[in-house]
């Protein structure tokens, strides 16, 4: 086992973003402030990152224009929020191929690519569909395709098919059929404060655990390509891997992240929550020693 | 040749499909001649579209795939290609992406 020390970083967020489609069921409820984010985990040895966000330009501006996106920053901005360089980001894990969690791979020049490889495998199975059926296909976008195949090129890309521990406490777990065909999640086993687990978009709030009428009956997301089955079984899974306790469980779309954990809002309204800080590692939220 | 927005849309979709389908068979080291032909006969009904130039391009990186060559400078052709084709089609079409547009009506046609 390792320490890692882990912060979640915001690098943009929507201000009205449905409800519907954060929590299924939840229709006509309204809007709420989504965050977009990342997780940063930092040891001795390695400097890692959950999801790569994406790049504000060309398609991903269109598509977060049209969800009504704000506040974009690119991961030079966002790492650097914790004297951080995404030149120096070692592993990057890719929960699922989203333009808001696989669209920022270029941002990451040298880290190897941890993916689940039915993510990948399953686009060469929709060719074959009748157009019809291309809605399953809808959302993604070649160029995150091809970023993959310069990865692969590199020698940089490791595609996975079952549990798997990349890095010593770090372990990949497929969620395929779920919110995608080959979604992964992940958990963090630290030796000094336990296991976390990061959901990337299996679920994307807290209330997808504690019931969207709080009642403790799991309330899964709004947008399912698999099925929503799979869903709730993956949520149980990452329900038991976090020991039932909601808090070791990380939303990459929830904005109370910011008051559950020491967290900090720089000047360009990002926030950053630091979940946990191994020795001899410097806080990055109290304000008194940030380094921006 | 005139092509209606909706002929356009119909082969922009195939496009589109065809182009992850290669994207994934390059990654996974997937064979890729039948992606390749389907390009090809892609080709050949685009011409005159804003289809042709992609379509022709991404046979190209097919082909050299194919051939067991260096594709990595195609790759960036490719991407170059699409991301014209992608542009052109959005001034006509709405986006396609779904959940696209959460918080309302399209505002990028």
């Amino acid at each position: 086992m390792a320490d890692y020390s882990i912060w979640v970083v915001e690098y943009a967020r929507v201000n009205e973003f449905a409800r519907g489609l954060l929590l299924y069921g939840q229709w006509n409820t309204g809007t709420t402030i989504a965050p977009y984010c990342y997780a940063v985990l930092k040891s001795d040895d390695h400097l890692a990152v959950i999801d790569s966000g994406y790049n504000h330009a060309e398609f991903g501006k269109v598509l977060a224009d049209s969800y009504g996106v704000s506040d974009w920053q690119p991961p030079e901005v966002v790492l650097g929020h914790l004297g951080l360089d995404p030149a120096d980001v070692d592993t990057l894990i890719l929960t699922h191929n989203h333009f808001d969690h696989a669209g920022g791979v270029e941002f990451f020049p040298n880290a190897r690519v941890y993916f689940q490889e039915r993510e990948i495998s399953k686009y060469l199975w929709a060719v074959g569909l009748p157009d019809r059926l291309q809605w399953l296909t809808s959302a993604t976008d070649p160029d995150l395709m091809l970023w993959l195949v310069n990865r692969m090129k590199q020698g940089k890309l490791t595609l996975l098919s079952e549990e798997t521990e990349i890095l010593p406490g770090i372990r990949c777990l497929p969620a395929h059929d779920t919110h995608t065909f080959g979604s992964q999640y992940v958990t963090v086993e630290n030796e000094r404060d336990g296991k976390w687990v990061f959901a990337g978009d299996n679920a994307y709030v807290y209330e997808n655990f504690t019931g969207a009428h709080g009642d403790g009956r799991f309330t899964p997301i709004g947008l399912i390509f698999g099925s929503v089955e799979q869903c709730v079984l993956t949520m149980e899974e990452m329900w038991q891997q976090a020991g039932q306790d909601p808090t070791r469980i990380v939303p990459f779309h929830e904005q109370n992240i910011w008051s559950k954990f020491p967290s900090r809002r720089f000047d360009d309204s990002l926030h950053v929550a630091e979940l946990s800080l191994a020795d001899g590692e410097t806080s990055r939220v109290d304000a008194a020693l940030a380094t921006t | 040749m005139s092509v209606t927005l909706a002929e356009t849309d119909a082969l922009y979709r195939r496009y589109k499909a065809l182009a992850l389908a290669a994207g994934a068979a390059l990654v996974l080291d997937a064979p890729v001649d039948e992606l390749a032909e389907a390009v090809g006969a892609l080709e050949e009904e685009a011409v005159g579209t804003h289809c042709a130039e992609p379509a022709s391009t991404l046979r190209r990186l097919l082909d050299r795939a194919r051939a067991g060559e260096d594709v990595v400078s195609d790759l960036e052709d490719v991407r170059a290609s699409h991301r014209s084709l992608r542009r052109r089609i959005w001034t006509t079409q709405p986006c396609e992406y779904v959940p696209c547009c959460a918080r309302g009506p399209h505002e990028h046609r």
